[in-house]
């Protein structure tokens, strides 16, 4: 089965290892075997935005879909440590992870990235729940100076 | 500097921030959470609770594949000591070749042709006792292992292969057909030698597969441990589920990710090729 894709000017994405960009003019093209990893650039996490117990999930499960090793034992240790760390903190979370292993361990690991996706949505909701229940102030920055700055 | 006299970085702030913000929201949580506000129960979320139930069944689902997995590791050793033994019957059989190499005497030569044939006996007898519950990776068997809930889903493929004498391409020494001669007089001594080649390509075969059966060996176990926790994962916190309070999880989440903003472990893990490829976003 091949996959449509429709490229916007200057997008990215990750097709099998290499990095193509579109150009000018919006593309439509089929790749014609999916067995690779093909990630649109929406959908890619740097390590700078890993920044939540959630998206520190998507961002391993990520690495496993790159480099296309699901058998990788490194990847498995990190993504359970993090598993446990967001199931301690937030047992109702359970039920992405439990999806999420069974992406993994069928080999749909562009599943799993989806139910990560869910996983941080939800991440949201918690703490914006928690946000809206409990009011903050959040103290004034602007009047910090950076170091190095005079 | 108008605040203090103490500059931070803009990280270091960023985390001291959040951690002032989830201090206080912590706080809060306690206290209404003393006050016995907005507990939920098994009665009044009725869809957790059978999520947890649901997990439960899928769990014993799940521990009947890692059965069939510790099968599959048990069957790869069982494979593994016959290679080692086949191993060091070959090395003797390189070491009675030496020997009759050594000598001239025809008399001498037909002696050793007996002893090394009957290390070829060995070989093969060692061959076919390496099974483990009906399936002998090293009579040419193969054992599929499965490790998804559903039948199909993930399975690895263990190719067997034949390390009988035959199978590793070692001929009997002796005058019969298909033996190699050591005890004639012109011929004897290209004939051990050729012994001696086939006993190189033995060890050769051996070794390429024994590196194969640990490499699907280490999938299995690596497989297994994600299983293991997978159960684990499925029957811890069924009872959390059912009591879940979501303030309360919004605010240990903050503190998680405090926690983990604090930590010095790079979460890249991956291959200088991904990392590559990441950095071009």
């Amino acid at each position: 089965m091949s996959l449509k894709l429709h490229l916007k000017p200057h997008e990215k994405i990750i097709l099998g290892g290499a990095v193509i960009k579109c150009g000018n003019n919006p593309v439509n093209f089929f790749v014609e075997n999916n067995s690779v990893a093909i990630l649109r650039q929406k959908d890619i996490m740097t390590e700078a935005g890993a920044t939540t117990p959630a998206r520190r999930v998507y961002f391993v499960l990520q690495l496993m879909y790159i480099d296309n090793d699901s058998n990788n034992s490194k990847f498995f240790e990190r993504f359970e440590g993090l598993e446990q760390e967001m199931i301690t903190a937030a047992p109702s979370s359970r039920r992405y992870f439990v999806e999420i292993r069974d992406c993994i361990t069928s080999g749909g690991l562009y599943r799993a990235l989806k139910t990560a996706r869910e996983l941080i949505d939800y991440e949201e909701q918690l703490v914006e729940q928690a946000n809206i229940r409990l009011p903050i102030k959040l103290p004034q920055v602007s009047g910090l100076t950076e170091a190095g700055s005079p | 500097m108008a605040i203090n006299d103490i500059s931070l970085t803009s990280g270091m702030r960023n985390n001291l921030l959040s951690l002032q913000n989830t201090t206080t929201l912590i706080n809060r949580t306690q206290t209404r959470l003393s006050t016995g506000k907005s507990v939920n129960t098994a009665l009044d979320n009725p869809t957790n609770f059978f999520a947890a139930q649901t997990a439960t069944a899928r769990a014993t689902d799940l521990s009947n594949r890692k059965d069939g997995m510790s099968e599959a590791v048990q069957m790869v050793s069982a494979a593994n000591a016959g290679i080692t033994g086949i191993t060091s019957l070959i090395e003797s059989a390189q070491g009675v070749a030496q020997a009759a190499l050594a000598t001239t005497s025809v008399t001498d030569r037909a002696s050793y042709e007996t002893t090394f044939n009957t290390l070829m006996t060995q070989i093969t007898e060692l061959a076919s006792d390496s099974g483990y519950r009906g399936t002998n990776f090293l009579n040419s068997q193969n054992q599929t292992v499965e490790f998804a809930p559903a039948t199909g889903g993930a399975t690895l493929q263990i190719q067997g292969f034949d390390a009988t004498a035959t199978g590793l391409g070692l001929s009997t020494a002796g005058t019969g057909s298909g033996s190699i001669d050591w005890a004639d007089s012109t011929t004897g001594t290209a004939g051990i030698q050729s012994s001696a080649t086939q006993l190189e390509n033995a060890l050769n075969t051996l070794r390429s597969q024994s590196s194969t059966l640990s490499a699907n060996l280490s999938v299995v176990t690596s497989r297994q441990t994600f299983t293991d926790n997978m159960v684990s994962t499925l029957q811890t916190g069924a009872d959390n589920l059912t009591l879940a309070d979501t303030n309360q999880e919004g605010a240990n989440l903050l503190m998680l990710q405090t926690r983990q903003s604090l930590g010095i472990t790079s979460l890249s893990l991956a291959s200088q090729a991904a990392q590559a490829v990441l950095k071009l976003f």
